[in-house]
Order: structure tokens, then sequence, then C-alpha cells
């Protein structure tokens, strides 16, 4: 059975290089629609008015972090069953069991490879429907 | 997915917005890293630098960039314990800290010249004294006659470890491996059973000892002199002649390093020699091009030319005579270097205008050597114009000149220059009070103080009287008033000494740049009005020219 499409993603990511090799990598390379947002606390705005079907979602940004935005998405009703993933530097197995424990369906490390990031994403988008 | 060729574009350009603003981003570690440890301590600094840290970690491979990341990830590692730390971060995890910035830096230059990109990177400010902190261990007299002999030391890159009995000094010797000891001349009966058997080991290159008495009499000179010492000091101790006369027993490099011009068209031994003389503490700039070698002599005004004989399209010597034709470098200390046996055209070589002739493969001690002795002497016969005789810096005139030759450089390859006027506070009232030669050290210890905590790169000169100026190439008015204020600090925490009275001496400093400033006059009479300001606002602090 083939997995639901995936059409747009949000990028919740504080760092301004990150965000543009991000950008590049989902938009330019993996085709994607994709919204920006430079802080937790503004995806929670803009989430619900963009719907994505993923959320790539950082989890060391000053304010409101990764985990803590996670929780108030959840509470959000258009946000409440959004797939998410984080995206991490820490990247040991137990780290990595600890944000899917948190709700995620994944985990990406940080420094990612701007070509191979949508192929991973698709990758992970399709097990998780499988 | 757009076509392949469009990808590889965008992700060029990133790349090279990345690099552009690494300059930037590690500035500010720097300053970060610097004001951990001279500000009062603040785990929120760690924090902020360990963010900084893991950006730069999590985003460097992303653009290409592997090796950044690596780095930062280290200097992340390295930072991380002290987030949570109450107290000021001990030498450890400094230097953990300061050997994975200074990876990083390497590795942030080696990208920016691979990429093309100048002046990108810049030359960070001493995080550790120039050359690595010289160590002395110390055991002093029951009454203190150091007063924060310890911090003043550190100023001038000598860490103090203290004994705190004649049983442990030996242990402190043997840990620390100091450069030099100081000792207590009443101690001396106490340790001389453990002691003088270890600073007389065969293997060991001998430690000097240095005697501190308040007694100045004959007695305890002898004294001194009978257990070997290598100086004595009269407490209460005058810093800058304890400084000189460490630098003296330690090697340390002049006060301005020797600037050397290599001209060789072999590059990977010219890379050798390179390390060899910069290893050594000298400035060294590498010419492969003949076309190349009258613009770089211009510019670099370098101490002494290393030149090779054979060079494509015309001889060394031939270069020699070529060079000894200007006027302004008639004098200029030439050394051939190549692997010509041949004594016959050696001596021709000679004649042509060398000074001397090494023969290759030329060991490193062998290189050094006959390097510094001739920069020596061609200095000392040069001293008279160039050089002020007291402090050993750059003269009224000298300063000018370079200046001159600052701005035209600033002008070629972009980047600011900056320009500092510093001039002591109330020195008149040093001099009247505590004598001129009170003075003349005060003024000695400032030159040293600046010597060490600038960059080899910074030119520092004695503009006037009790006026000094200082020249920071590829360095903003912002870094150079952080860098002169922090200096401006520590020299107002030197304990100066005229016999029994103690004093201390502050100085005031304006700071101007190119740009916006365009030329010679004007940034200086800038710099001029700014420390006019900063004297008016109450002396002892820098500003900046608005």
């Amino acid at each position: 059975m083939n997995p639901p499409p995936l059409k747009r993603i949000l990028l919740v990511e504080d760092d301004p290089d990150i965000q543009a090799v991000g950008q590049l990598a989902l938009e330019v390379v993996g085709g994607f629609e994709i919204a920006v947002c430079s802080s937790g606390q503004e995806a929670l705005t803009v989430a619900p008015v963009f719907d994505p079907e993923l959320i790539l979602l950082d989890v060391m940004m000053p304010g409101l972090d990764g985990p803590a935005t996670l929780r108030q998405l959840r509470v959000v009703a258009a946000t409440e069953h959004t797939p998410v993933i984080f995206l991490t530097a820490r990247s040991q197995q137990h780290e990595v069991n600890h944000y899917i424990g948190l709700g995620a369906i994944d985990v990406i490390a940080k420094p990612f490879d701007p070509m191979a990031l949508a192929n991973l994403i698709t990758q992970i988008w399709t097990a998780h429907h499988g | 997915m757009a076509d392949r060729s469009f990808v590889d574009q965008q992700l060029q350009a990133l790349r090279l917005d990345y690099l552009r603003q690494l300059g930037e981003k590690l500035t500010a570690l720097s300053d970060g890293r610097l004001a951990l440890t001279w500000l009062p301590w603040e785990p929120q600094r760690a924090v902020d630098l360990h963010r900084k840290a893991h950006s730069l970690a999590g985003s460097g491979a992303s653009f290409g960039f592997r090796e950044l990341s690596l780095n930062a990830h280290q200097l992340e590692l390295a930072l991380l314990p002290l987030c949570e730390q109450t107290v000021m971060p001990d030498a450890a995890q400094l230097a953990l800290i300061d050997t994975a910035l200074e990876a990083l830096f390497g590795t942030s230059r080696a990208l920016c010249v691979g990429a093309g990109e100048p002046c990108c990177s810049p030359v960070p400010f001493p995080l550790r004294s120039e050359g690595c902190t010289k160590n002395l261990v110390l055991l002093n007299e029951e009454s203190s006659v150091t007063s924060n002999l310890d911090t003043q030391l550190s100023f001038f890159g000598y860490s103090v470890h203290t004994a705190s009995d004649p049983d442990s000094l030996v242990a402190l010797v043997r840990n620390v491996a100091p450069v030099a000891l100081l000792l207590g001349l009443a101690r001396l009966e106490t340790v001389s059973a453990s002691l003088m058997p270890l600073l007389q080991e065969p293997d060991r290159v001998p430690i000097p000892l240095i005697f501190l008495s308040q007694h100045t009499d004959l007695e305890a000179r002898l004294k001194a002199v009978r257990a070997g010492g290598s100086a004595f000091i009269p407490s209460p101790v005058e810093i800058s002649e304890l400084v000189l006369l460490l630098d003296s027993l330690t090697n340390v490099a002049p006060p301005e390093p020797y600037r050397v011009l290599i001209m060789d068209d072999a590059i990977l031994l010219t890379r050798m020699h390179t390390l060899i003389l910069r290893g050594a503490g000298m400035h060294v700039r590498e010419v492969y091009d003949p076309a190349e070698l009258l613009p770089a002599l211009a510019e670099q005004q370098p101490d002494l030319v290393l030149m090779d004989m054979y060079l494509p399209g015309c001889a060394g010597h031939e270069l020699a005579a070529l060079i000894r034709q200007q006027p302004a470098f008639h004098g200029m200390p030439i050394v051939f270097l190549s692997s010509e046996t041949d004594r016959e055209i050696q001596l021709a070589a000679m004649e042509q205008g060398g000074d001397d002739f090494l023969t290759k493969p030329v060991s490193a001690a062998h290189l050094i050597a006959a390097v510094k002795s001739r920069v020596e002497r061609a200095r000392v016969i040069r001293g008279q114009l160039n050089r002020d005789s007291l402090t050993g810096l750059l003269s009224h005139a000298a300063t000018t000149e370079q200046l001159g030759r600052e701005l035209d450089r600033a002008e070629r390859y972009g980047g600011t220059l900056s320009v500092v006027m510093i001039d002591v506070d109330h020195f008149k009232g040093v001099n009247d009070t505590y004598g001129h030669v009170a003075g003349d050290r005060v003024l000695k210890s400032l030159a040293r103080l600046l010597r060490q905590q600038l960059r080899s790169s910074d030119v520092v000169g004695r503009y006037g009287g009790e006026e000094f100026v200082v020249l920071l190439p590829q360095t903003s008015g912002d870094q150079a008033l952080r860098a002169l204020d922090r200096i401006r600090n520590q020299f107002a925490h030197i304990v100066h000494y005229a016999g029994e009275a103690a004093f201390s001496v502050t100085f005031s400093a304006g700071v101007s740049s190119v740009p916006p400033f365009g030329n010679c006059n004007s940034v200086l009479e800038a710099a001029d009005s700014a420390l006019y300001r900063a004297k008016q606002g109450g002396r002892n602090c820098v500003l900046l020219t608005h």
C-alpha cells in the first residue's frame, strides 16, 4: 500500500545557516513545499495555518525547545497527530529512543547531508506508514 | 527535483556565504573565550559560547566543511562541563577549550585560503601567552614580599606556582618543569639539602635560580652567589626588572619579532624553513617568483632576506645586487641558501652582495642561529634610526612610516586597520615623585606588556615621551577597543616600586580605524581626539572615536 503523499513540510530551526541549507535540501532537491519557523513559538502559530504533513523540529532552540514545542503542538487540534521528526546533534541510540519516546516518528542527526536529506525523509515517511 | 547543476550552483553560493560569515562567528567565539577568564565568572557565558560552538558543529558539514564541524564539536565538548559550574574554569579546562578553538581557527583559515576568500578569519588575540605560558615556581620568605606577584607576572606570560613549604617544593619543581625558580633567600637553608641535588641532576637542563630578598647588603648577595643563584632581585619586587630578567634567562623572543623574507622557488623546502623560523618566533614571508620580490620587500620591510642561489630567470646574486641598488635596502642582510657546494661559486655570490652562505640541507638550529645573529647585528646598526633605545619599540619616525605601509596594505587587501593612541596618565607626576629611573621602568613595563598581549602582526611604537601608538591590522575598532581595554586593566594592576614606595600607573587611549578614515593624518587625529576625550572623562579608560 502506498503511503499518503508528502507535500508540505514545516521546518522549525533557529539557526539561519541550517534554515538556508535545509531549504535547499527540501525545496530545491526534494521538491517539497516548505515553510520555515525560527522558534517553537512561531511554529505554534504557523503550523495550523500552513497545515504541513510533516514537521521537522530542531531539539535545541532558545525559548521553547524541541520537546516543549512538540508537547504544545499535541495540545492543538490541527497538529495533534502531525508526524514530527526531531533534528538533533545528539544521536546515540539511547538518545534516539528518548526522542522517539517523546512522540517523534524518528530522529535526524545534524549536521545532515543536504543532498541526502530529502531521500532520508521520504524513507522515514514510507516506513512510518508501512 | 530541480536539475543537478542548478542545485550545485545554489549549494556553492550557500557555501561561499557561510565562509564569508565565518570570520565574524570566530571573532564572537574568541571574544567569548576571553570573557570567560577576564570578567567575573558567570556560567551563562559558557552556555552562550557552547551554543555558538554547537551551532557551528551542527552546520559546518552540511556545507561541506566536515573538519569545521569536528573542531566545533570538540569545542562544544570542552565547554559543556562549564555550563553548570559555579567556579571559574581551571587551567586544564581552559587548555582543552583553547586547543579546540585554535584548531577551529586553523581549519577555517585553511578553508578561506582554499576558497580564495581573503581575510575571512581574524587572527585571534593571545588566548594563552605567546609561546605557551612559562612556569615559575616560588617559595617565598615568611613575610610576604610578593603582593600579587603571580597576577602581575601572568600579564607577561609567566605562570607562578607557589610552594607552600620547603617539602612540597621539590615535588612542585618536578611536576611543573619551571623555566626558573624564585626563592626567598631566607628560605635557602631549609631547602638546600633537597633542592640542590635536584637542580644539579645530570640529565636536567639547569633551572635558573633567582633569589628574592629584603636585604640587599653584601652578605646577602654573597650568600646568593655561593648558592649558585643566577640573579638577585631585591624586594619589594620591581615587576619590569623581574620580567626583563626572566625574559633574558628564558630566551624569550625580543620585543619586535624578526621579519624574514624567503626568496626561493622550491615550495616544500621553503615551507619547511618557514615553519622552522616561525617556531623560533619570527615572522616569515615567502616569495616564489622573482617578479614579486621588490613589492614584497617594500611591504614587509624584512630584517633579513634568505635567498636561493638559483631562481627562474635570474641568479640569486643578481637579485641580491638588485636589492642593494635601492638605498633603503643597501644594508639589508642577505643570506644565500643553496645546495651549491662549490666554494668558488659561493665566494663569488658573497662578493655580489650576500652576507652569508648556507648549504642545503641546513639544520633547524643552524638556520635559526645564522638568521638571529645577522638580524641582531643589523638591528643594532639600524637601531639608531628605527628603534627607541629605552623600550625597544619603533621610534616615532618608524611608527609613522609603518602606519603608511599598513594603510596601503589595508587599501590593497581590504579589511579594517585600527589605530590606538596611548598616553600614560600623570606621567610627569611619576617622574617628579619617584624619579626618572622609576619613570623609565614604568615605560619599559608598559612596552613589554603591550608586546605580550598583542599579536605579532600588531605594530607597537613609542610615539613620544609617554605616548605610544599601536597599529592593529585586520581588526575592527570594537575589537581593538576590547583588546586595549583589557591591557589597560592589567597595566592598572601592576605595582611598581621606587625603593620602598609602591605605586600604580594607568593610561588613557583613543581608538580610530581605517575605514572610515582614509589617511595617516586623519586617522591619527581621530585617535588623538578620542584620547583627549578619555583624559577629559577622567583618565584610565579607552575610548573609540565617534
